[in-house]
């Protein structure tokens, strides 16, 4: 190699192709903006069924840390990828990251059985990836995730996608019932091919976990059927009866996704002071509020800057509307 | 209808381990280490036979509140009490049978029946218990066998009815061999480690499809036990099928005989009729109950199966079998219910009545000092 040329290459700084990131979401709810109310309402009852004996852990249980690297673990919570700002610091600028090729292993229905299920699965992941990653950061690439075991619906995504230049793969599972050579799935082949798109095949891994929820309410009867709705949702939920007991659980958890709290409660300390306190340690942490008067204000500058409030009496339906929109922000689109 | 009498014996309920924290002060160092350095303690061990948050999985009306801080206040307060039991036989279907890792999963076994043992056995003298194996290395499943097997309280030896392999299979029969030996009684639950596809033509689509078919992998293992001579082999080894439904069972009996009548020189150890050795050596719990709601048509059925001695009382708590406290099916005999919810119970968990006499025996002696 002669020597001008090295120097040149010496000066500019080398930049990398990744061709397997994976993003993920925090839990199945980052997928239900993209999901039919049908959908969110099966997931959050019987979940999904894919061909494994286990729900929530793989079948080999990876080595330290889950297989993934310690320090990629979100600080606020959610599996290591589920942190777009994380993955930007910590990977895509200090790495030099020209491209970043997304594979969306989780949740994509690659490998659900219910044939129904993986189609919504299939195309909320697709629909996720575009505005989870690919509108924040030009680098990220989308891949186009279908199901081997229904070619059709894959032949259809592929169509929708194709002119799309944010998706520059189609993603298949290895792990399809059937060998992926057999004819029945040549219609996927070709519909990459007339899409310019290369097929790529990573094996779809089954996470687990949902967001855990701290309820602080000193009116046992109201906290018991607060309690009780948002269960049923799906979340799980610890409950405290002042804000003392909640500080106590903040200060032994770190697990706690979102802050449900009156605003007026005996014992010393109102809704806002508590959040006041819960900001030193845990200035992320989603905080809703509620009460029966109709003024907010007693909540004071925390609730005007990061809070939520919802009005006694609430339905379940706005609660649950409320936590989603406070859990899943809507990615900023980056100019 | 409601259980007319109290003190029964209820030989399919469920308990669970409330998460793998609690499991790891019975493991070892390593695993210990192994558990919590891998994260596999950041997760839940659900089986996928049973999603948690199904309607089928917990009865909407057990289904515990944060409020409810002790799970065996739970159990008391929904299935002890309420149905007078004198005996609750539970099975604790944890996640980790389904685990490729034969090592991480004896481990696991292990903490769960010393758990089993010391946070439910100890502090609940109504409740038994099986012992949970890791049925994909026998030689592992028969040493947790011979370290539980000391508790009286432990009255059966815990298999899914879809595992590896037919359980019929002389590579289990070490499993057998050891139940045999310590008067423990074989019980096979409902429920997959989907090593394979539920049914011989391939994977499935639902879950309630999955639930269905379970009856069906029932037959399988009844026919692999008979083909392979299992009940000649161990003549004092009870088998028990839990949550398997009964209605199919008569259809069962007439095709395994009729095929035995025709070709039975192929297993020339099967020396009795297959009808025989069923009435005599299978028992099959009581719910789910899948015959219609007229008492004539599963009385039709009783008779098909024609034994009073095979149903064993079951609540199969906290799964969503029946409402309220109708546990029995209408049309039942008085003389029936007593043998289903009692003695049939003795009779196929001999260590019932051993660990009852053991505790009379430790009661008197206590009033003798």
């Amino acid at each position: 190699m002669n020597a001008p040329l090295r120097e040149q290459k010496a000066a500019q700084k080398l930049m990398i192709v990744d061709c397997d990131i994976h993003p993920i979401q925090r839990s199945a709810k980052d997928l239900y903006p993209f999901l039919s109310k049908h959908w969110r309402e099966h997931l959050e009852t019987f979940g999904g069924h894919v061909r494994q004996g286990l729900i929530e852990q793989t079948m080999w249980p990876r080595m330290m840390a889950a297989g993934q690297r310690a320090d990629a673990y979100p600080a606020q919570g959610g599996p290591p990828g589920s942190d777009f700002e994380l993955m930007k610091r910590q990977h895509l600028d200090v790495n030099g990251v020209e491209f970043g090729m997304l594979v969306a292993l989780s949740k994509g229905g690659m490998e659900e059985r219910n044939p129904d299920l993986a189609r919504a699965l299939s195309s909320a992941v697709n629909d996720w990836q575009l505005e989870a990653w690919v509108k924040r950061d030009a680098r990220l690439k989308a891949g186009i995730v279908v199901t081997g075991e229904d070619p059709a619906h894959a032949v259809a995504e592929i169509e929708k996608r194709a002119g799309d230049p944010s998706f520059a793969q189609v993603i298949l599972s290895p792990r399809s019932s059937e060998p992926l050579g057999r004819r029945k799935c040549w219609p996927i082949y070709a519909a990459a091919v007339r899409a310019g798109l290369p097929v790529g095949l990573h094996p779809a891994a089954i996470p687990g976990g949902s967001e855990t929820l701290l309820v602080v309410e000193d009116d046992i009867r109201v906290r018991r059927v607060a309690v009780n709705r948002l269960h049923a949702m799906g979340y799980e939920v610890i409950e405290a009866g002042s804000g003392a007991e909640a500080l106590a659980v903040l200060e032994a958890r770190s697990d706690i996704d979102l802050l449900f709290t009156d605003v007026v409660m005996p014992g010393g300390m109102l809704g806002g002071e508590l959040a006041r306190e819960v900001r030193r340690s845990r200035p992320d942490l989603k905080i809703l509020f509620t009460s029966g008067y109709a003024e907010p204000g007693i909540a004071g500058k925390e609730l005007a800057e990061t809070g939520s409030w919802l009005k006694k009496p609430y339905t379940a339906m706005q609660l649950a509307v409320r936590l989603r929109e406070l859990l899943d922000p809507v990615p900023r689109v980056r100019a | 209808m409601k259980l007319p009498l109290d003190g029964a014996i209820d030989c399919d309920a469920h308990m669970s381990v409330p998460n793998v924290a609690a499991l790891l002060p019975f493991m070892s160092d390593y695993w210990r280490d192994q558990i919590v350095n891998r994260y596999i303690d950041r997760a839940g061990f659900n089986l996928m036979s049973y999603p948690p948050r199904s309607p089928f999985t917990v009865r909407d009306d057990w289904r515990p509140t944060s409020a409810d801080k002790d799970g065996l206040d739970v159990l008391r307060r929904d299935l002890l009490d309420p149905f007078r039991l004198s005996t609750a036989i539970c099975h604790t279907l944890h996640g980790s049978i389904a685990l490729f890792n034969e090592d991480m999963g004896a481990e696991f076994c292990k903490a769960v029946n010393s758990w089993v043992a010391r946070e439910r056995l100890d502090r609940e003298p109504r409740l038994r218990a099986s012992i949970l194996v890791h049925a994909q290395n026998p030689a592992l499943a028969v040493e947790e066998i011979e370290r539980c097997a000391e508790d009286p309280r432990f009255v059966a030896v815990l298999l899914p009815v879809m595992g590896d392999n037919p359980l019929g299979r002389r590579l289990y029969w070490p499993i057998y061999e050891a139940c045999e030996r310590h008067g423990l009684s074989l019980a096979v639950h409902a429920g997959s480690t989907y090593r394979h596809a539920p049914t011989g033509a391939g994977w499935t689509s639902f879950q309630s499809e999955d639930y269905v078919l379970q009856s069906s992998a029932f037959e399988n293992l009844i026919v692999s036990f008979l083909a392979e001579g299992v009940f000649q082999k161990f003549q004092d080894l009870k088998l028990v099928c839990m949550e398997s439904g009964f209605t199919w069972l008569p259809t069962l009996i007439w095709r395994s005989s009729k095929t035995w009548r025709g070709v039975r020189t192929e297993v020339p150890w099967l020396d009795r009729v297959p009808s025989e050795i069923i009435r005599e050596r299978i028992r099959l719990t009581l719910q789910p109950v899948d015959a219609p709601r007229d008492p004539k048509i599963l009385n039709r059925i009783l008779e098909q199966i024609a034994s009073d001695d095979m149903l064993l009382f079951s609540t199969d708590y906290p799964h969503s079998q029946f409402d309220g406290e109708d546990v029995l099916p209408d049309g039942l005999s008085d003389e029936l219910i007593r043998k289903i919810a009692i003695d049939n119970p003795l009779a196929a968990f001999p260590r019932l009545a051993s660990a009852h006499a053991g505790q009379k025996e430790q009661n008197r002696q206590e009033n003798v000092q």
